[in-house]
């Protein structure tokens, strides 16, 4: 019986197999229960808002914000340099870039906890690394960052940092979300052309 | 039986396939679930119950309580550690009860993700408490600066 | 080395290196298949020698039953696997173009740089052909560009087209090729000629 015969019967076996094997959407998690469970235990995966607000002063440019949150939201108030990428659109494959940085971090936030936590586990199953989530989202922002003042007669040395660092995350945050729409869509551009020329490469 | 003789090695080299291909797609606790769909209940808002509502049918639901702090009370609660949600004895259980599953814990990050964990597992009756204090809502109200300049803040 | 998940982490030469070993893995396949006759390879058109046929529709399937059972295991990310988007007008005439050339010159552009290695000097005409095309595509793209790329339609897989899982596509797939081989046996027999190696012995 000679060596074609066997080739044939091989690859016609293996097709057979296929034909009735399940056909995994690429939409299953990637990682096992376990470890995602462990990932979504830790304390790691969240940034407080003084974090964030000292990524946004700083312009840090190995930190990308993303706002899970609907477009209305997002037009209304949003923190400066964060992308939209509304819930039910995550896993369009036009934001599948966003999701497999290497060297970036990619900061979730919603109003609250509970939208940016469903997407961090959801990313981080289908296999994303280096996901994060803003703890408390825009409600703690709000509390936080904008509308904290410093009661007390002597500020610390590291009290002071802190509230500058929301005194000047707040300015950035009122100017950015004053701008009229046009000249918002042409700052973010901007950011974004600015951080392609960076990163080199194709589109 | 000549034929199938000489086809030994061919024979072989599928049944080895065959036997990874069964152990890979039985096995236990793996995700089943496409994602997507994970991402509908939740846009749908089908997956969380408010406190009212829990209560007025409190009988119906099997409360497995995530807090860390034993800060909300309930009677009946099955108390499970974060780490431990994938426990066999849990998911047995969880399998075999006929309520609803209930997952709560304090401002929702852990009952949320418990939630995107066990649906992906393939459970389809469960829920988690809706914090009201801690709705998905901005809860502040933004007031653009009018005077904002219109100068340049593009680099 | 590409999309392949246990082997990803390697550093960049011995992914090079891999390439290299591939690359001369299918050179030496494709001497010794006898790919370097430009008579062997115009056979498959006018019918007497359809080894081209075989040896390429066989290497298509078992690259693609293995890519598929890569898949499963997790081996290999299909997501990142390269698939050409498909422009109608541009395929059909680069097709017409292509197949009026191997026909004409008796090579396609690997067979030509296998042929050019043994030293034959038609290869390194036709190749050196190939270039000048190339040279005068490049030049003139302003003003073929409308064609070139008219009627996108991403990459598309014919399986997604037709609605099938991938691993009955496959099964289809190798059914037809065995039946096609069946009826390129029977067209040898029909337009036999001499075999080439028996003429050049003076047999």
């Amino acid at each position: 019986m000679n060596v074609r015969i066997k080739i044939t019967v091989l690859l016609v076996g293996l097709a057979i197999l296929l034909a009735f094997m399940p056909n995994p959407s690429s939409k299953t998690f990637k990682l096992k229960p376990d470890e995602l469970l462990s990932k979504s235990a830790s304390d790691e995966i969240y940034f407080t808002v003084d974090e964030v607000a000292r990524f946004v002063n700083t312009e840090d440019s190995t930190v990308q914000l993303i706002d899970v949150r609907s477009a209305n939201e997002f037009e209304k108030c949003n923190i400066p340099g964060s992308v939209n990428i509304p819930f039910d659109d995550l896993l369009n494959p036009v934001w599948s870039g966003y999701f497999s940085q290497k060297n970036i971090r990619t900061v979730f936030y919603g109003n609250s906890d509970q939208l940016a936590n469903a997407t961090w586990t959801i990313a981080t199953g289908i296999g994303s690394e280096n996901c994060y989530v803003l703890k408390g989202g825009l409600n703690e922002w709000f509390k936080t960052v904008m509308l904290t003042r410093f009661e007390g007669e002597r500020i610390t040395p590291r009290e002071n940092a802190l509230f500058e660092n929301r005194y000047k995350a707040r300015d950035i945050f009122t100017q950015i979300n004053s701008l009229p729409d046009s000249l918002k869509t042409r700052f973010f551009d901007a950011k974004r052309l600015q951080q392609k020329k960076l990163d080199g490469g194709c589109e | 039986m000549g034929k199938l003789k000489d086809l030994k090695i061919v024979l072989f080299i599928l049944l080895i396939v065959l036997v990874l291909v069964i152990a890979k797609t039985t096995g236990k606790n793996r995700f089943k679930q496409d994602a997507k769909n994970a991402i509908e209940v939740i846009t749908s808002n089908n997956f969380s119950v408010s406190l009212t509502d829990f209560r007025a049918a409190e009988n119906q639901f099997l409360v497995v309580d995530l807090s860390e702090s034993g800060s909300i009370q309930f009677d009946n609660s099955m108390k499970v550690t974060f780490e431990k949600l994938i426990d066999e004895t849990l998911i047995q259980k969880l399998k075999e009860t006929e309520k609803k599953i209930l997952l709560v814990s304090e401002d929702n990050s852990l009952a949320i993700k418990s939630w995107v964990i066990l649906s992906q597992l393939g459970f389809k009756n469960i829920f988690v408490l809706s914090d009201v204090e801690n709705a998905e809502v901005l809860k502040y109200k933004f007031q653009p600066e009018t005077s904002a300049g219109m100068e340049s803040i593009s680099e | 080395m590409g999309p392949l998940s246990i082997i990803s982490e390697f550093p960049e030469w011995v992914n090079l290196l891999i390439g290299f070993i591939i690359g001369v893995g299918f050179g030496f396949a494709l001497e010794q298949a006898g790919f370097s006759s430009s008579r062997k390879l115009a056979g498959m058109f006018y019918g007497y020698d359809t080894t081209v046929l075989k040896v390429f529709f066989t290497a298509a399937l078992v690259a693609l039953v293995g890519s598929q059972f890569l898949s499963f295991f997790g081996l290999l990310d299909l997501s990142l696997v390269f698939v050409n988007p498909y422009y109608i007008g541009a395929t059909l005439i680069g097709g017409v173009i292509m197949g009026a050339g191997f026909i004409m010159g008796g090579f396609c552009p690997g067979t030509g740089i296998c042929a050019l290695s043994i030293g034959k000097i038609d290869a390194f005409v036709f190749l050196f052909g190939g270039l000048v095309g190339a040279f005068l595509f490049a030049e003139t793209y302003p003003l073929i560009e409308p064609i070139a790329l008219g009627g996108f339609k991403g990459p598309m897989k014919v399986d997604e087209w037709l609605g099938i899982s991938p691993g009955v596509f496959t099964l289809i797939l190798i059914l037809a090729a065995v039946f096609l081989f069946w009826i390129a046996e029977l067209a040898e027999k029909k337009f036999g000629r001499p075999e080439i190696t028996a003429e050049i012995n003076g047999d």
